[in-house]
């Protein structure tokens, strides 16, 4: 009787070291705390350069481009809902959208290249678009735009 | 050279005669005077008076060498019906123009045949048993004898086959032989034996070798339509005659059909008669006429309601695409302002969703009446590339045609922003 109760008591504490080991999950928990908080650093900085850098004409063609996705993503989701019936339609009114905004981020580029000369001097090799001035870049853009909604006018039918 | 004149003037002569006997049908009746000297009174003289007036008759031996199926150009036939009673010889003479070739040359041309079969000591001389059996009917030869010990007078519950020839049952004994048939799908039974009832070799006693058929495997008329519409039946018993429908069937004067007319029209334009071009989609309209051969004259053929005998048309290329019960329609006149002696029948349908070489088809075949079959082809064809519905016309589509606006109408203020935009910038660097 006395030899089952010493048993008993071993088995316990037993079970109350393998319980104990609960202080090292904590330490585990730490990393992905500070990952964490490195990943919102990281976006902050993003957002806060993104800001810096924003000059009006940037600033509208983002505008921009978030109503072309949402506008995109409108009609994605109405495909799923109703069918793809007169599907030349829905190609014609999703790729204005998407070929639209390809057009837009090309000028984006071609832009934001260009403000990016006066902030770094020197660095000429660097600039992608050298031979592109803003005032051309924004005529190329026009010019495919138009081609662009003509072609999308066609198909659509 | 009178001589010769002479008989140039009488091939005139049976040329003209024959002209005029263009009405009346010619019917030859071959028979064995040694067992039925067909000049008194036997079984069949109903049938005799029948023939005597309705038919030009030609009487004949089977050994009879002066008679032909044929004319002489071999391409039209002398009589519109035989009648073949039985014979006790084997044999025949005139095996030169009584073959089984002659015979099918003759059904070939649109000739009806009645074949009697005959009882223990008589049957059919080989010729015509060989026909028979091309046809795919294997009567029971001589000396056989269809016997039935349980129910010895025929009925209908034992016997009549659902036809469309015989409604009742007018013979109760019977004396004579059965056949076997093929599977083939131009014969069809009108009596059988019975679930009792057994072919056997007269004296001898029931076994294998000597029963030509058990039960009901054998058949004591059986009905053959060619698809030329010519007819040929076989009886096994001279018995059988007395029942009318039979041999009415045979001569064309029950359940012969005609078809007046068969035309289709687009609902668009019915003015236009069987088009030859439809498009997808389109609404078709197909009529047929049929009218029956009765009591000497035609009269409409009028089908009751869900009746399995409703004429169907089939669209198709290949397979049918459209398989479909004709609506009654009403009577109507074959000819203009003629009476009313054809029955209507039309449906209304769209044409398949399928471009292609289509047929409409109306193949009528129900058993016991004249087999029809027309064929009228026509092209469908697809949408042309300025017959599809407009974008602006499907309500799906409305999203899509507001985003492509609402894209180009905030491009243009976008541009418009744009220039603005950078204008105001120009001004603050310069000050």
């Amino acid at each position: 009787m006395v030899k089952d109760k010493s048993i008993a008591i071993k088995k316990a504490a037993q079970a109350q070291s393998r319980a104990t080991p609960t202080t090292p999950a904590t330490t585990v928990v730490q990393p992905v705390s500070t990952t964490f908080h490195e990943l919102q650093s990281a976006i902050n900085t993003t957002f806060k350069d993104y800001f810096r850098n924003l000059t009006p004409r940037t600033k509208l063609i983002d505008l921009f481009l978030l109503f072309l996705v949402l506008l995109g993503v409108l009609q994605f989701i109405y495909v799923l809902l109703i069918g793809n019936f007169p599907f030349n339609a829905f190609l014609g009114g999703f790729i204005s959208c998407v070929g639209q905004f390809v057009l837009l981020v090309s000028l984006r580029l071609q832009i934001n290249d260009e403000t990016k000369e006066g902030q770094v001097e020197g660095e000429e090799d660097s600039k992608i678009f050298k031979f592109i001035s803003p005032e051309r870049s924004f005529g190329d853009f026009i010019f495919a735009s138009l081609i662009l909604h003509f072609i999308v006018i066609h198909f659509i039918n | 050279m009178i001589k010769q004149f002479y008989i140039l003037l009488n091939f005139l002569y049976f040329t003209i005669i024959f002209a005029l006997d263009i009405g009346i049908e010619q019917t030859l009746v071959l028979h064995d005077p040694e067992i039925l000297p067909l000049n008194d009174s036997t079984s069949g003289s109903n049938f005799l008076k029948y023939l005597d007036s309705n038919f030009e008759l030609t009487f004949a031996d089977y050994n009879n060498d002066e008679i032909s199926l044929f004319y002489n150009d071999e391409e039209s036939i002398r009589f519109d019906n035989i009648i073949l009673f039985p014979s006790s010889k084997k044999t025949i003479n005139n095996k030169k123009n009584l073959n089984q070739h002659n015979l099918l040359k003759f059904i070939n041309l649109k000739g009806n045949v009645l074949v009697i079969g005959g009882s223990e000591s008589t049957s059919l001389p080989e010729p015509f048993r060989i026909w028979l059996n091309e046809l795919g009917i294997y009567p029971a030869p001589k000396n056989y004898k269809y016997i039935d010990h349980f129910n010895t007078k025929l009925s209908e519950k034992n016997n009549l086959i659902k036809n469309n020839i015989v409604d009742s049952l007018k013979v109760e004994s019977y004396d004579g032989s059965a056949a076997l048939i093929t599977n083939n799908e131009l014969i069809f039974p009108i009596i059988s034996s019975s679930k009792t009832g057994y072919t056997n070799k007269v004296g001898t006693p029931i076994d294998q070798e000597s029963t030509w058929t058990f039960g009901t495997q054998g058949y004591l008329a059986v009905a053959f339509q060619a698809l030329n519409n010519a007819r040929v039946a076989w009886i096994g018993s001279i018995d059988l005659l007395n029942q009318v429908e039979i041999y009415e069937w045979v001569f064309q004067k029950k359940n012969t059909l005609r078809l007046q007319f068969a035309q289709h029209v687009n609902n668009e334009d019915p003015s236009k008669i069987n088009p030859t071009l439809y498009r997808i989609k389109d609404q078709a309209i197909y009529t047929i006429g049929i009218s029956e051969f009765k009591n000497g004259q035609w009269v409409p053929f009028e089908i009751g309601d869900g009746s399995d005998l409703t004429p169907q048309l089939s669209f198709k290329m290949l397979d049918p695409y459209q398989k479909l019960n004709l609506e009654k329609l009403g009577k109507v006149s074959s000819k203009e302002k003629g009476d009313l002696d054809t029955f209507a029948y039309f449906v209304n349908f769209t044409v398949p969703d399928h471009h292609g070489m289509f047929t409409f088809e109306l193949d009528y075949k129900r058993h016991g009446y004249s087999w029809i079959l027309d064929k009228k082809i026509v092209t469908v064809r697809h949408l042309a590339n300025d017959e599809f519905k407009r974008s602006w016309d499907i309500t799906n589509s409305w999203l899509y045609i507001a985003s492509t606006l609402l894209v180009i109408i905030a491009w243009f203020l976008f541009v418009v922003n744009y220039i603005y935009v950078g204008k105001v910038n120009y001004k603050k660097k310069d000050q």
